[in-house]
Formats: structure tokens, C-alpha cells, sequence
């Protein structure tokens, strides 16, 4: 028998959830029960990120990574760990490239190469027990910020932080915090976007469901800093883990004095609610997400109108703040304004989480300081392209960004290098593409998308964007005619420029950039008759 | 108002500050192609074709941007251009590549914006064509909604929510998939929409089109013949044909009822009963036939009751009729069976028989009283005002038995039993004066009766009115207090108060919570009759009222009847006559003899119809007045076609005392008279003197000289709109009460229940009301209307459902002691336990049959058919 305390971490985020960690939880306890092991502590975890090896299993404090673990695994791993020597072989990692073992988590490049702020608690702690994410400093910032600092101070050090939304605007969050904070009115609201929609996007859930309370705390410290006393969170009702998990945690913190009223004996209450969306890919945007909230059909606002910052939910001041960015908060409290600052670039600072995935060997959910290039992310983080296959493209910002081909690899990864290419940070989607992509075939698949998810208000998105995806969907069928790149590129501006929402304005990207980068695919498909990456059939 | 300068398409215009570009530029006659855009409704921005370019900013959206002082804007510009072109496009490509088969053709608003940037099917071509057709929605028998022909530009929707307060249809689906629908995936015509067609009226395309249209050439001004309320009316005519109906916010009735007029059953020959039969005589032997036959009887022997749908010409003519050649005061109007009572009860009280204050003043009342008013079915207009008046934060507080759609506008909703308003509303006024919470400085000055009123409200202790009533005391309180809280307080009412037995006194009752609280004299406040018939207000006040001259002038007045002497050149009768309702007792014991019916039904609009069916076989005359015949007339001896409102010239007097002109746009049809003709002839047949008017003015003028309250109108002040009687004010009652001591009379009153009480044999209280905003006047002659009706079916609470185990759709049989039928069960929250509801729409009321004299209520078993 080991001395010491050991702990095991079994991942349940929605992935390892879907390979069998339930089951696995349960028989390593019953396994444990059986062993009398009485200094091993069994931990249910958020998402460790490398969904792509789950479900995966910690074993602390040398953090012996298992994964691809089957519930039948239970039995071995705790005799290895009760015999007190050398972790099961078959289960630890062993690195694609190299075919070696890399037996400890901080070891394996996936992991070694990221720097973790938000995500720090994701897959350590239990996100369904207050008392670990309390042993993990939780909510010491927000005892500081209630005891310690006056609410100009909160914003003028979350604006020193250069902390920018996360939700994929990159709007200035400690601007937007004083503009709220500056709104006069009885009533103000802080509200939590979770509605996560990009196809291929995970990384809201992961928090949501990895480290609830850390919203949580992002919130109260919000909602003390512009005054509002209410707050929501806007979760997708298809996040089945996330929901139960942030009521949990709601209901924990407003137990321990950290929700409801007179919070810490500061005097100050607020309350958050869960607000379930009914999966509509718009209400990402946020006025269509304040409609939701309201009980109307969520369709955005049109420009020009009063920000949600003056006027939001129910007229009133509301800050709308991304799950990571109010995720960021605590740390930017808790370490200071400088300590974040020491992260990213010029002009964007901090980390930026991206779900991974596509073609690259290591898919899952990483966390980097802002900056780093796509090269790094992709070939050191992701272990680069699957089965030796040349990269293609890099897809990033969802429906609503744009295609980057390899010779864009070396550009920071950061809101105004995006942008300036033509594609944007977005959510943190990024989707790798490898040498069997059709990039036309791709553009179809996400107007495609767009296509069902626009609100259907403004002409130019509910019929530019069938327009688009009908002439798309036609030239991968051999119908495209001459003049059809052009003509895409035509209803691309028109879109794009006359567009009522955000998203109408944005949806055009996925076309763009595929015929600015990749221009001679659509060529071969018109005039050739032939797809280059022998994806589409005609 | 601030003005400010700018410069659009290089001149110098002036707006007013808040108004958009884009109403900058129309108001300036300069076309900004728009779609979405309405001058009723809010700026929507969804179709995303106005943009302009302003300058220093680039394309803004014309109908969004505020203008501001100094803006240069330029309507047209390549970039702009290149914009809406591409979406007018898009919208070609979509289904709008058809022009010349689409019913809007030529008045379609996509069309022009295609000729305005010249763009067309060719140039779209380069385009993806949408393939396949939609389906249209054409259950509807006045109006299709075909998504094909759809910009969803969501004016219909906007319409219906933001003007009407309906939400029938929205926007369902997404993207490409979306479309105009009623929610729930039914046929328009299974939805709440209201047919009211203002969402057609707006459609600027061919999405939402009549299924009959005809281009009106010409437009006369009139007003709608159905409600109180007296919309305006303009009706389109082709040639000699109405073809259309429009105004500002109309409901079902006022847009598509007047096809009436042209329903194929409208008697249009003069008929007599020759051998058992009626059969077609001339005029010249119908009137004759009147003559005599009129001439035969002395005044007490005969009775007259006028339609409250006469103008105020006709129904001066009738009473003038009645008194001077018939000698008789047995003379009613319509209005009898709903509101005649409030009028009166308001004359006893106020010194005049009319509401206080104008319904526009709603908008600014903090409180609003609503007792047994089913109005958006009776009254749309004022049902809409309410609804506005609640949103803009008025207390809305709603005295009925069973809920409605004001369910989520209302602040309070009471429900007392069927019938017992008298003794909540006396329980009100008992916390009121009990509490302090009354206006004693009003009282003392303005009021008589107070220390009686005391006395009597010491007779409704709450624990009394909530025994009686079913409503908590704890609810009673709350009600006075918000009451008395939110000032100024305006009271309505309708037929859920009048129709009782008892209904004057409950009138009364709240007369004493406005006079209590000093809600009377104020801009806001006041007392509002909802009046159903289009003219009841004119018809009691031009003196259809067996106690009254016009004018609300009493019958046993001092010096009254010698006024109307001198004036008619003749003697009248000395009595008091009686009611439309007290009639039929006098005819069964053989006092009334002969019966001149002008747009009446007695038979279905009467409780206890085997009696009065007893009654009209015993009658000697009945002469029979009516554009249709109906079941009354099957019992007359000679029936007169009268035309339709269409058809005649006069005036109308609304609920809030507006006088307006009903305007002739088509020749009677058939060989129809306008009642005023008919009665012109047969005063002339008689030899009577002073009924030979050559049109309505002359009659007016007779009228303003007799009625004091009518005194100044004349038809060139009615060309321009409304003229208020008296002498054009809105607020009654500012300084005194038109009575002989100038002030107000309070009520001392005693509680009186309904006919029937439920008991252990008829355990249920049977309520009516009508379900469909189709109904009223010749409604039914409707054939649209007669499509769209609902029928008849008893709405049960689930909890009654349960005790009785009806379920959802079943057929009973409903037993009172005066008779049964049988009708389907509907099972919904609208009524409390213990109250069942009979919804019916068309003029057959099965509920008469149940009822003995009440109204509107009785006692009933439900029995399963076995």
C-alpha cells in the first residue's frame, strides 16, 4: 500500500462520458470500496481536453496519464496503484509520431506546450463539489474584490488586463464593463453567453461543464462591478452535462453565501439563473439572446440601435460577457492585471482556448497564450496532420470565419492577425483540413449550415445565403456554370454589406476565403468538370 | 418640435427632430425603395432596401437612421444601388419572377422597386431559380396567404401584434425555411386571427391578398353599421357596386360585413298575408294596408320598438310617429335588450343618459373598471384602447364570472357568481367609504343621497358580499384599494351587467364607486356604457324610450308634453308607455293589440321564446320592418323591406356621443325603402302633418330645435368628422350635474340575486356569450362569417368536467326547468367551477330557450347521453 494521498481523476466531461466513464467511475469505486484503500480519493472531473484519447484517467500527484480507458480497466489500475508500483502499461499514452510511452500528463507535447489559465481547473477538480473548487482558491476573488476593491477598481483592472470577449467580437471587456457601470438605470443584468453553436466548438461546454463555479464567480464579480443584481446564464438545452452541473453549482454557491443576498457580508445580492435555449444557432448573437431571454422568437436587432450595454434585457443595462471571458475573471482579480497582461500580444491579451479538431492527430481542447502561431498550435500541440497527409487549411471562427492555407501557418493566432486574413478568432473553433479536403465541398457544407441557422429576417441572409449554397451545391454536383465565382463573390459583399445581424455580415467568410486562397479548386470544378481532392462526385 | 435642416439628393429640406430619413424623404415626395418599412408601424429593418448614402458615413439604413441637422444624403449611389439591386435579385430568384399571373399586379410595391432600379426575370437570371411551389393557406374564405408571393417583410406580423394586440400569425421557421404562419402549424382559419384583414390592408406584395378583389373607382365616407364605437368607414365603390371596405383599425365585422347587402335573401318587394301566405304587393297597397290597419287601434293598444340601428333621423321620425299619429308611449328601441337601462340609470344619476367622457381618453386612465364586458368581442375599438391603456401601464381590473383574452392585460380579475356584481361592487364601495379612501370633499359638494348611500352599503358587510359573491374579502379590498389608488379611474361596462333582471341597479352601483371616488367631471375618468348597436345611443336619445321625449325630456316632465304639443301641432298621450320587455305580458292579457316591429327579433332575442310566441300568435297586427325576413316575421301580417345602412343618408351618434354622417353610396337595393321613407309614406297615407321631409337635414334640424343636447348640429358641421353632443363637450359634468339641483345622485341600493340560484337539482349556473367577432346586425347574412363561425359548444372548468365526468368534445344534454338541449362539452379554464358557459355566435341563441326572464343566466343539470 502507497503512502500518501492519491488521487484519481476519471474524466467525465461529454466525450470521455459517451466512452464509457460513468461505468468506469462506478466499478473503480466499487473497486476501491472492495481494497479498503482509505488514502485514494476518487475524483469526477471536468474535460481534460484530449477528448481524442478518452476516456482518460489521472493518477496523482505523479499524474500518470490512462487513456482510451474501458470501464473493464478498473480492476488493473487499482491494483497497480494499490501495489504501489509501475502504472498499467497498456493504458498511458504513447506519442503517434514516436511510438514511445510518455507515461505523466506534463510530459506529453499535447499538454506541454499549453498554458492553461481558464481551463486550469478543467479536469482537477470536481465540478459538482463546491468545497474542491474552495480548495482550488475558489471564490477568493471574489471575497477580495467584495472586500478589498471598490467596483471602479474591479473595472479599471479588468481594462488594464486587456482581457478582450472571448465569445469572438474581441470588444474591450473592461470597456464594455464601464459602459454598463455607467448606464444609468434601477436595474441592470449581467448575462453569461453559453449558447455555443459553431459545429466543431466545445470549449463553452467544457468550462461549463469542467468549472462551473468559475463562471459563477465571473459573474458576481461582474455583477458587483456594474451593479447589477441579477444574472443568467444562457446555456443550449443540448448541453445535457453543462445544465445539471451549473444548476448544481448555483445551487452549492448560493448555499455557501457565494449567490443570493448580502453576499459575504458585503451587502451586496445577486442571483443567477439557468435559461435553457431552445438551439437556435442566432441566439449566439446578443441581441437575439436577449430576445430569448424576454420569451420572443430570438432574432437580432437591427443597426442602428442602443447597445445591449445601455439597453439590453428588458430595456435595462445588461453586460453580455462570453462563458471564458467571465471564466478569466477571477484569475484577472485574484493575480492582478499585470499577471494577464503578461500573456498575448500587443493587442490581445491573455490566453485563447480553441477546440481542435479535423485532421490533426491530437483533437481536443487546448489553451494558449494569445499569439502563438498556427504552426505551433497545429503541428506541436496537435502533433500535426493525421496519417502523414500534407495540410491543407485551417478553418477557424466557424460559420462565421474563414479558411487559411498554409502559408498563412507562421500569423499569430490573435483577434487582428485573424481578421487582417480574412478570417476571424470567433469562438475558438478551428477545424484542420489536409490534403483530401475539397475546399468547395467545405464552403457548401458550412452555407449549408448558415443557410438553416440564419434568423431568416434580412433578405440578404435568409435568401443571399441559399443563393450561395445553391450555386455551391452546384458546382460540387459539376452544374457550376462561368461566372459562378464571380457571382459568389458578388453576393458575398452584398451579403456581407447589407446584412442586418453579425452573423449575416460574416457568413459570406467561409466562400471568401476559399476562393481568395484557393481559387483554382472552384476553377477545376467549373470548367474541368473535376474535383482536385476527389471529394465531390460528378 | 424641433426643425432641423438637411440636404437630400443636393435639397435643402426641413424635418421634424426624431423622424427617420427615410420619413424625411417620403414626406418630401422622394422615393426610397422600401418594403418593410409602414408609416403605423415601428421601423423593422428587415428588408434592408433603403439604404442611402450619407455622407462622411457611407450606406446607412434610411428607416433606422434619426435625421439630424446637416445630414447630406444622397438616395442613389452605385454602392447603394449595387446593394438593393442584388436583393431585389435574390427576391426575383425567389418565387417573385411571375408578375403578370400575381393577383397584386399593378399594386404590387416590389414591382415598382424592380421598375425603380430597373431591374428584371432577365437580369436575375444569372441567378439559382427556387423550384417547386409553396403551399397557400386559403382557409381562410376572405383572404389567402400564399408564402410563395411573400417578401416576409413581416408587416402583417408587426400589424397584428403591435396594432392589434392579436398575435395570430409571426414568423415560424428559419432561415430560407421561414414564413408567415398562425403558430401551432393550423390553417389560418383554425387560428386566433380575427379576420379583420388590416394585415392584408398592409401586405405591400401578393402574400396576403382578398379573395374577391375589385379596384374601387370611387370612396364614400361612412360609418361601420355594426358597434358603438363608430369607426369610420370608406367604403370603395365599382361602378354601382361596393366592392371594399377600409379604415383606420378595423375589425372583422366593419371590413367584410357590409357584404350583407348584397346577401341573396334580402326581402326586396313589400309583402301581405293573403290566405295564410305572405305574398309580393305593391307599396302603394302595403302602405295603404299600414294605414288602415294602424288607424284601427287606439294608443294604448299599439306598441312600436325601433332597431337601434336606424340613424338618429328614423328614429326621431318612429317616436314622433308613435306619439303623434299613433297617440301612444309604447315606444322602445332595440337597445332595450342591452343597454337601454344604463342609459337611463345614467339620466336618473347625471341629468344626461350618456356616457361622461370620450373612449380616446382611456389611453391616460391609471385604472380602468371593467365589469361584464365581453369587448373585444362586442367592442373592438374600446377592447383595443383598454389593451393600450394596460400596456401603458393602467390597473386594469375585470369584474366577470369567466376569463377572456383581456387575461393577460388584467391586473385583478374578480369572479363573482353569475349576477352578484351588485353586491361586490357595493362591497367596494363599502371599504371605500369605510376605509376614508372616498373623495368627501366631492361627495359633500356635488352629491345628494350620500348619508342613504351609507346606510345602505351598512347592508354588505364583506363577509355578506363574499358569501354571495364566491370573491374572497381579502380581493374586494384589493380591488377598492387600487381603485381608489389609481387616479383618474374610468368605468365600463356591457351587457354582463345589463342583461340581468337586476341590471339597472348594478349600473346604479357603479355610477356610486365613480361619484364616491370623484371620478366624474376629469379628463380619463368617468362612466362608459360599452353600447352594442351601432345607433343605441342615438335611438334613446332621439326619444325611442317609452318614458322619454328626445332628449331624455321625461315623459311625465313638467311642461314636457306641452312642448312637444306646440312643437307637433298636436295632442299626445299623457302615460308613461312600456318596454320592449314588459310588452308581452300586455299582449297576453290582451292590453296591446297590434305591433310594429322595425329591425327586431323577439323571438330569438327574448328569454322565454315559447312564450313570446304565444304572444305573437295572439297579437292582432304585427307589422313587420327588416332587410331579411327572420322567425318573427313568419308571424307577421305585413312586412316592409327596409335598406341598409349603405343605402340611406343620415347620422349615427357613438357610444361616447359623437354624431357622424352615414353616407348613401348605392340605391337601395331591390324596391327597399330606407326606414325614414317608409315612414314618411305611411305618416302621409294616415294624413299626419310634419313627416314630409325632403331628405335628413330637415329632420336634423327638427331635432336640434326639440333635443337641448343636439342643439348646433347641423350636416356642414358634420362634413369635416364627429361632432360631440352637447355643444362639442368630450368631459360632461366639469362644474354641475345636469340636474335640477346641479348635483349627482347616489344609490341607495338592496340586493337583488338572479332569477335562479343553482340547487341541488340544477346545480351548474348556465352563462352565455358569443365566441366569434361574427356576429350582430345582418352579420350572418355573411357568408364568410357563416364559414369561419365556430358553433356552439358549453365550456366546462375541469373541475365541473370531472364531478360530472364529461370529457373534451363529448355531447350532453344541458336541463334547465325551462327547457333542454343537447351541444358538444369543451373543457377550458375560462370558467370558474360551478359556471357553465354557452358560446354561440349567429343570432340563435339556444340559451333563451333555457332562461325565464334572465338573460343571460339560469340553473341547469348536465345530463351524458347514454
Amino acid at each position: 500500500m502507497p503512502k500518501g494521498e492519491i488521487t484519481i481523476l476519471v474524466c467525465q466531461g461529454t466525450g470521455c462520458v459517451s466512452g464509457g466513464s460513468t461505468e468506469l467511475y462506478s466499478l473503480l469505486e466499487a473497486e476501491l470500496a472492495g481494497a479498503g484503500a482509505g488514502n485514494v480519493r476518487l475524483k469526477r472531473t471536468g474535460c481534460h481536453g484530449f477528448c481524442q484519447q478518452g476516456p482518460t484517467v489521472v493518477i496523482g500527484p505523479e499524474r500518470v496519464f490512462y487513456v482510451k480507458v474501458e470501464p473493464g480497466d478498473a480492476k488493473e489500475i487499482v491494483a497497480a496503484i494499490l501495489a504501489g508500483g509501475k502504472p498499467v502499461q497498456r493504458l498511458l499514452y504513447r506519442d503517434p509520431v514516436t511510438g514511445s510511452i510518455i507515461p505523466h500528463y506534463h510530459d506529453i507535447p499535447f499538454y506541454r506546450e499549453q498554458e492553461r489559465v481558464i481551463l486550469r481547473n478543467c479536469g482537477n477538480i470536481d465540478p459538482e463539489d463546491v468545497d474542491d473548487y474552495l480548495a482550488a482558491g475558489g471564490y477568493r476573488a471574489l471575497t477580495r474584490a467584495l472586500k478589498e476593491m471598490t467596483r471602479e477598481e474591479i473595472i479599471e483592472e479588468v481594462k488594464r488586463s486587456g482581457l478582450r470577449g472571448l465569445g469572438g467580437a474581441g470588444f474591450s471587456a473592461g470597456r464594455k464593463w464601464e459602459a454598463c457601470y455607467r448606464a444609468s438605470g434601477d436595474e441592470k443584468f449581467v448575462i453569461c453567453n453559453g449558447d455555443e453553436g459553431d459545429p466543431g466548438a466545445f470549449q463553452d461546454r467544457s468550462v461549463m461543464e469542467g468549472d462551473p463555479h468559475s463562471i459563477l464567480e465571473g459573474m458576481a464579480i461582474a455583477g458587483y462591478a456594474i451593479g447589477a443584481n441579477k444574472g443568467y446564464i444562457y446555456v443550449r438545452a443540448e448541453y445535457p452535462l453543462a445544465v445539471p452541473r451549473l444548476k448544481t453549482a448555483v445551487k452549492q454557491a448560493g448555499e455557501r453565501g457565494f449567490l443570493g443576498r448580502n453576499i459575504l457580508g458585503s451587502g451586496f445580492d445577486f442571483d443567477i439563473e439557468i435559461f435553457q435555449g431552445a438551439g437556435a444557432f442566432v441566439c449566439g448573437e446578443s441581441t437575439a439572446l436577449v430576445r430569448s431571454i424576454e420569451g420572443y422568437r430570438g432574432l437580432p436587432r437591427p443597426l442602428p440601435r442602443p447597445r445591449t450595454s445601455e439597453a439590453g434585457l428588458w430595456g435595462k443595462p445588461t453586460l453580455l460577457n462570453n462563458v471564458k471571458t467571465l471564466a478569466s475573471v477571477p484569475h484577472i482579480v485574484l493575480q492582478g492585471a499585470d499577471w494577464f497582461a503578461a500573456r498575448g500580444t500587443e493587442r490581445s491579451k491573455g490566453t485563447a482556448v480553441f477546440s481542435l479538431t479535423g485532421k490533426v492527430v491530437n483533437c481536443g481542447l487546448i489553451e494558449v497564450p494569445m499569439g502563438a502561431s498556427l504552426r505551433k498550435i497545429i503541428f506541436e500541440i496537435g502533433g500535426g496532420i493525421q496519417g502523414n497527409k500534407a495540410f491543407k487549411a485551417v478553418q477557424t471562427g466557424g460559420p462565421s470565419g474563414g479558411c487559411l492555407p498554409a502559408e498563412m501557418l507562421d500569423i499569430p493566432v490573435d483577434f487582428d492577425s485573424l481578421t487582417s486574413a480574412g478570417s476571424i478568432m470567433g469562438s475558438g473553433g478551428m477545424v484542420i483540413l489536409d490534403e483530401n479536403t475539397c475546399m468547395v465541398d467545405l464552403a457548401r457544407y458550412f452555407l449549408d449550415f448558415t443557410q438553416r441557422e440564419s434568423c431568416g429576417q434580412c433578405i440578404p441572409c435568409r435568401l443571399g445565403t441559399r443563393q450561395m449554397f445553391t450555386i455551391l451545391d452546384d458546382i460540387t454536383k459539376g452544374q457550376g456554370r462561368p461566372g459562378d465565382i464571380e457571382l459568389l463573390v458578388e453576393l458575398g459583399g452584398i451579403i456581407a454589406r447589407g446584412s442586418l445581424c453579425g452573423l449575416g455580415k460574416t457568413v459570406p467568410n467561409p466562400v471568401l476565403t476559399t476562393i481568395r486562397y484557393f481559387r483554382a479548386e472552384y476553377e477545376a470544378h467549373i470548367y474541368e468538370h473535376r474535383c482536385p481532392a476527389g471529394v465531390c462526385q460528378m | 418640435m424641433e426643425r432641423i435642416d438637411l440636404l437630400l439628393d443636393g435639397k435643402q429640406v426641413t424635418a421634424r427632430s426624431g423622424m427617420t430619413i427615410l420619413e424625411v424623404a417620403l414626406e418630401n415626395k422622394v422615393y426610397i425603395p422600401h418594403l418593410c418599412h409602414h408609416p403605423e408601424l415601428k421601423p423593422a429593418g428587415v428588408c434592408r432596401l433603403c439604404y442611402v448614402e450619407l455622407e462622411g458615413k457611407g450606406p446607412v439604413l434610411s428607416c433606422r437612421t434619426p435625421a439630424k441637422a446637416g445630414m447630406v444624403i444622397k438616395t442613389r449611389s452605385p454602392l447603394v444601388d449595387e446593394i438593393r439591386s442584388g436583393l431585389v435579385e435574390l427576391l426575383i430568384a425567389d418565387r417573385h419572377d411571375d408578375c403578370p399571373s400575381c393577383a397584386k399586379k399593378g399594386r404590387c410595391e416590389l414591382q415598382k422597386i424592380m421598375g425603380y432600379l430597373r431591374v428584371d426575370k432577365k437580369k436575375a437570371r444569372r441567378l439559382r431559380f427556387a423550384e417547386g411551389a409553396l403551399e397557400p393557406d386559403t382557409s381562410n374564405p376572405f383572404f389567402n396567404l400564399d408564402p410563395n408571393k411573400c417578401v416576409l417583410c413581416g408587416r402583417c406580423v408587426r400589424t397584428c401584434s403591435e396594432l392589434l394586440r392579436i398575435n395570430a400569425i409571426a414568423v415560424v421557421g428559419r432561415g430560407y425555411r421561414s414564413k408567415v404562419a398562425p403558430l401551432g402549424a393550423k390553417p389560418i382559419a383554425q387560428s386566433s386571427c380575427e379576420s379583420c384583414g388590416e394585415c392584408v390592408e398592409r401586405c405591400p406584395v401578393g402574400g396576403l391578398v382578398y379573395k374577391e378583389y375589385k379596384r374601387p373607382e370611387k370612396h364614400v365616407l361612412t360609418v361601420c353599421p355594426y358597434c358603438s364605437g363608430g369607426c369610420r368607414l370608406t367604403l370603395g365603390l365599382q361602378k354601382t357596386e361596393i366592392v371594399s371596405a377600409q379604415g383606420e383599425r378595423l375589425c372583422a365585422r366593419g371590413r367584410f360585413g357590409w357584404r350583407y347587402i348584397y346577401a341573396p335573401d334580402r326581402v326586396t318587394a313589400p309583402l301581405a298575408r293573403t290566405e295564410g301566405r305572405l305574398v309580393e304587393v305593391s307599396w302603394e297597397d302595403a302602405i295603404r294596408l299600414a294605414a288602415t290597419h294602424f288607424a284601427r287601434y287606439r294608443g294604448e293598444e299599439i306598441a312600436v320598438v325601433v332597431s337601434a340601428k336606424c340613424t338618429n333621423e328614423e328614429a326621431y321620425l318612429f317616436q314622433k310617429f308613435a306619439r303623434s299619429v299613433l297617440k301612444t308611449n309604447n315606444i322602445d328601441n332595440t337597445a332595450r335588450l342591452s343597454h337601454a337601462v344604463s342609459l337611463e340609470a345614467l339620466w336618473e344619476a347625471t341629468g344626461i343618459g350618456a356616457a361622461t367622457n370620450s373612449l380616446e381618453e382611456l389611453e391616460d386612465a391609471a385604472c380602468i373598471l371593467m365589469v361584464g364586458a365581453n369587448a373585444a368581442r362586442t367592442h373592438p375599438a374600446a377592447a383595443r384602447k383598454v389593451k393600450e391603456a394596460a400596456e401603458k401601464g393602467s390597473r386594469l381590473i375585470i369584474v366577470d364570472p369567466v376569463e377572456n383574452d383581456f387575461r393577460r392585460f388584467a391586473h385583478l380579475w374578480l369572479k363573482p357568481y353569475p349576477g352578484t356584481d351588485l353586491a361586490l361592487l357595493m362591497g367596494i364601495a363599502g371599504v371605500i367609504v369605510e376605509e376614508g379612501l372616498l373623495d368627501l370633499g366631492f361627495v359633500e359638494e356635488r352629491c345628494e343621497n350620500f348619508e342613504e348611500l351609507r346606510e345602505s352599503l351598512a347592508d354588505f358587510p364583506l363577509g355578506r358580499v363574499e358569501r354571495l359573491t364566491g370573491v374572497p374579502r381579502e380581493m374586494v379590498a384589493e380591488a377598492a384599494h387600487v381603485f381608489t389608488r389609481s387616479k383618474p379611474a374610468a368605468v365600463l361596462w356591457s351587457t354582463g351587467v345589463t342583461q340581468y333582471l337586476h341590471g339597472k341597479d348594478t349600473v346604479c352601483a357603479l355610477i356610486n364607486l365613480a361619484l364616491l371616488t370623484a371620478n366624474m367631471g376629469g379628463p380619463s375618468a368617468g362612466l362608459h356604457p360599452l353600447l352594442e348597436q351601432s345607433n343605441a345611443q342615438g335611438a334613446c336619445d332621439m326619444g325611442c324610450l317609452p318614458g322619454f321625449y328626445p332628449g331624455y325630456q321625461p315623459v311625465l316632465g313638467r311642461g314636457v308634453r306641452e312642448k312637444f304639443e306646440a312643437a307637433w301641432k298636436t295632442e299626445l298621450n299623457p302615460d308613461p308607455g312600456l318596454a320592449f320587455t314588459e310588452l308581452w305580458d300586455a299582449i297576453l292579457d290582451g292590453r296591446i293589440k297590434a305591433l310594429y316591429l322595425i329591425g327586431a327579433n323577439p323571438l330569438t332575442e327574448l328569454p322565454g321564446g315559447q312564450r313570446v310566441l304565444e304572444c305573437l300568435e295572439r297579437l292582432e297586427l304585427l307589422v313587420f320592418q327588416d332587410l331579411f325576413l327572420n322567425e318573427t316575421a313568419g308571424h307577421a301580417n305585413l312586412v316592409l323591406p327596409a335598406a341598409g345602412f349603405a343605402e340611406k343618408d343620415g347620422t349615427y351618434t357613438t357610444a361616447d356621443r359623437r354624431v357622424q354622417r352615414l353616407r348613401k353610396a348605392i340605391e337601395p337595393v331591390g324596391q327597399s325603402l330606407p326606414d325614414g321613407e317608409i315612414i314618411r309614406r305611411i305618416a302621409a297615407a294616415m294624413g299626419a302633418t310634419g313627416f314630409d321631409f325632403a331628405d335628413p337635414t330637415g329632420i336634423m334640424e327638427e331635432i336640434t330645435s326639440l333635443v337641448p343636447g343636439y342643439g348646433g348640429i347641423a350636416y356642414e358641421k358634420l362634413a369635416g368628422g364627429a361632432v360631440v353632443w352637447p355643444a362639442g363637450t368630450t368631459v360632461l359634468h366639469k362644474q354641475a350635474f345636469h340636474r335640477p339641483t346641479g348635483k349627482a345622485k347616489l344609490f341607495p341600493l338592496d340586493y337583488q340575486g338572479p332569477e335562479e340560484r343553482p340547487d341541488v337539482e340544477f346545480p351548474l349556473v348556465l352563462v352565455t356569450r358569443r365566441n366569434a367577432p361574427y356576429y350582430g346586425t345582418c352579420a350572418h347574412k355573411v357568408d364568410g362569417f357563416r364559414k369561419l363561425a365556430p358553433g356552439e359548444y358549453l365550456e366546462v372548468s375541469p373541475k365541473d368536467a370531472g364531478d360530472f365526468g364529461l370529457g373534451d368534445g363529448e355531447e350532453v344534454k344541458v336541463i334547465s326547468r325551462q327547457g333542454e338541449f343537447r351541444i358538444a362539452v369543451k373543457v377550458t379554464e375560462d370558467p370558474p367551477p360551478g359556471v357553465v358557459v354557452l358560446n354561440y355566435n349567429l343570432p340563435q341563441n339556444p340559451g333563451k330557450a333555457l332562461m325565464r326572464r334572465e338573460m343571460r343566466a339560469c340553473a341547469v343539470r348536465i345530463e351524458r347521453l347514454l
